[in-house]
């Protein structure tokens, strides 16, 4: 039976892309919050908030790379 | 050193980059919501759901990535399951980091506006109430809320919150604990499309307009004399918009045909925008008719013109201007986004003046469209998208989004301000636009007047509704 572990591998593909993904968010908002100080218009609350959403992008992709990581396990479980 | 000279003294370059930062912000957030949905998909397999044991803690993973509160938040999306679980969550108000990073984007949207619109900061009731909903202060938005209406009035209210008022609507509607609303708030805070539901309630914006019924009607209809002396006898956009405010909110539409610099005849369809009175009458110039022709492609009132220009005897491929108003303004749209229409005629141009068309699109790429909005007028933002829009929704159309010193709604509304704005106020824009309606520009040769209707009366001395 390939298609089950096949999809399962192809859900754990996606997801490994998404944690890469989210990565590249966390470092585009630092980048925006940095130009953003640096052109001296940043709103005050900003900083904060760029914080905390690249705190947590970091967060989510380390999350999304461990279930991409078990999704590729038990897909290779499943094939046996 | 970048090399980039710091925009803080500029307040409409800052206001630039705020609005560009705001749609990155907006890209990320996009982003974040696809793995949310890509994670929720996953785990609603059935592929997994049906080896519970074998797949627990591939199962427990993607919980734990969906509703980690210091990562992707309460995140389950997409599919029934996800949209039901989205909603529940949605009621608790459990957020979701896609959430979040929108109302980012929404927030640096509203800073962007305040820096060309510093009333709605240095008010303080108006800030007070920016404040709040950015915060997501429920209890708070609402008495700042109150405190400005009971200070201003619901129409001076609107008014002053018209520059953001899309923005405000929609952060709230993601804030809230209300489900029902959170598609439009999206819509707005994404720029992907019109707001499909009033993002208040989240009452569904279809819903409303598909009561607008009827397959339109057109009776050709007499101008007085007095009226007859006021239309232009050439053409210019000034001339055609004065013509608007001549015929006004009556029911009537005009076209005109021209002589243009070439010798060519062509023609000029002039629509007015909402009348006043009942809102649902026989008329498809009522509030519904506005509701249909903003939200829907094709409308009574878009059915009812073609009636009157298929009346009017313009040959098979023969080249129309269409000019109009508020929900006229929608209505033309929807003639240069139907195809079978745009078969039968070349239209040209399409120039609308207070209208809420950001998702509407012309059927022949070679239509020039020509939009022009006062950004304290309530009725362009209608869509979801006003001044403090983000996104470049139509880069091959010629905007301009001004403000003058009138903030009253609907007085900022009316064609007479808009013509007065337009001939007085920006020569530029008058000059361009009028330059590419140039081969409209010659003597009128004929002008005739329509009165519509929603559909074909069986009384032809009827008038439409309250209009009559």
């Amino acid at each position: 039976m390939p298609a089950v572990p096949d999809a399962i591998a192809v859900h754990a593909g996606v997801l490994r892309s998404d944690a890469r993904a989210l990565v590249e968010c966390a470092e585009r908002l630092r980048e925006i919050g940095a130009r953003l100080d640096e052109d001296g218009i940043a709103p005050q609350w900003l900083r904060e908030t760029v914080a905390a959403h690249i705190a947590a992008c970091a967060a989510a992709s380390d999350d999304l790379a461990e279930a991409a990581t078990r999704l590729r396990v038990h897909a290779a479980r499943t094939r046996r | 050193m970048t090399g980039r000279e710091p925009a803080a003294g500029d307040p409409v370059m800052a206001a630039r980059l705020l609005r560009l930062a705001a749609r990155e912000v907006a890209d990320i957030g996009v982003t974040i919501h696809e793995a949310s949905v890509h994670a929720t998909a996953a785990l609603t397999d059935g592929v997994l759901m049906r080896a519970p044991v074998r797949g627990y803690r591939v199962q427990r993973a993607l919980l734990h990535a969906l509703t980690n509160r210091r990562g992707l938040g309460y995140a389950v999306a997409g599919g029934r399951l996800g949209a039901l679980a989205a909603r529940l969550g949605g009621m608790t108000g459990a957020e979701s980091l896609s959430i979040l990073v929108l109302a980012t984007s929404l927030r640096l949207r509203i800073t962007a506006v305040a820096l060309v619109h510093p009333e709605l900061t240095k008010d303080p009731l108006l800030a007070r109430l920016v404040d709040a909903v950015g915060a997501d202060r429920d209890v708070e938005s609402l008495r700042a809320l109150r405190a400005l209406l009971k200070d201003r009035g619901a129409v001076r209210t609107l008014s002053e919150l018209a520059p953001v008022f899309g923005e405000v609507l929609a952060l709230r509607a993601l804030l809230d604990e209300n489900p029902l609303n959170d598609t439009a708030a999206w819509l707005i805070a994404t720029g992907k499309g019109y707001a499909t539901a009033d993002p208040i309630t989240g009452m569904s914006n279809r819903v409303i307009a598909v009561l607008d019924v009827g397959e339109g009607a057109a009776r050709r209809v007499e101008l007085d004399p007095a009226e007859t002396g006021r239309l232009g006898s050439a053409g210019s956009l000034v001339g055609f918009l004065r013509n608007i405010g001549v015929i006004g909110t009556t029911g009537r539409i005009l076209i005109q045909s021209v002589t243009g610099p070439d010798g060519t005849v062509r023609h000029v369809v002039q629509v007015p925008g909402m009348s006043p009175g009942r809102p649902d009458n026989d008329s498809p110039q009522d509030l519904l008719g506005a509701f249909s022709s903003a939200v829907l492609d094709s409308s009574p009132y878009s059915r009812a013109l073609i009636k009157a220009i298929d009346d009017f005897g313009i040959p098979r491929q023969a080249e129309l201007a269409l000019i109009g108003h508020s929900a006229g303004g929608a209505a033309i749209m929807n003639l240069a986004q139907d195809t079978a229409f745009c078969a039968r005629y070349t239209v040209t141009h399409a120039v609308t003046v207070g209208s809420p068309v950001d998702f509407k699109r012309p059927a022949d790429p070679r239509t020039w469209v020509a939009s022009v909005t006062n950004q304290h007028d309530i009725i362009p933002t209608l869509d979801g998208q006003g001044a403090g829009g983000c996104f470049d929704l139509h880069p091959d159309w010629y905007v301009v989004d001004y403000s003058d010193a009138t903030h009253l709604f609907p007085i900022c509304h009316s064609i007479e301000h808009y013509t007065a704005n337009i001939e007085n106020d920006l020569p530029e824009a008058r000059e361009l636009i009028d330059d590419r309606l140039t081969p409209y520009r010659g003597p009128v040769t004929r002008s005739q007047v329509y009165l519509l209707f929603d559909q074909l009366s069986p009384d032809p001395s009827a008038g439409p509704g309250s209009t009559a």
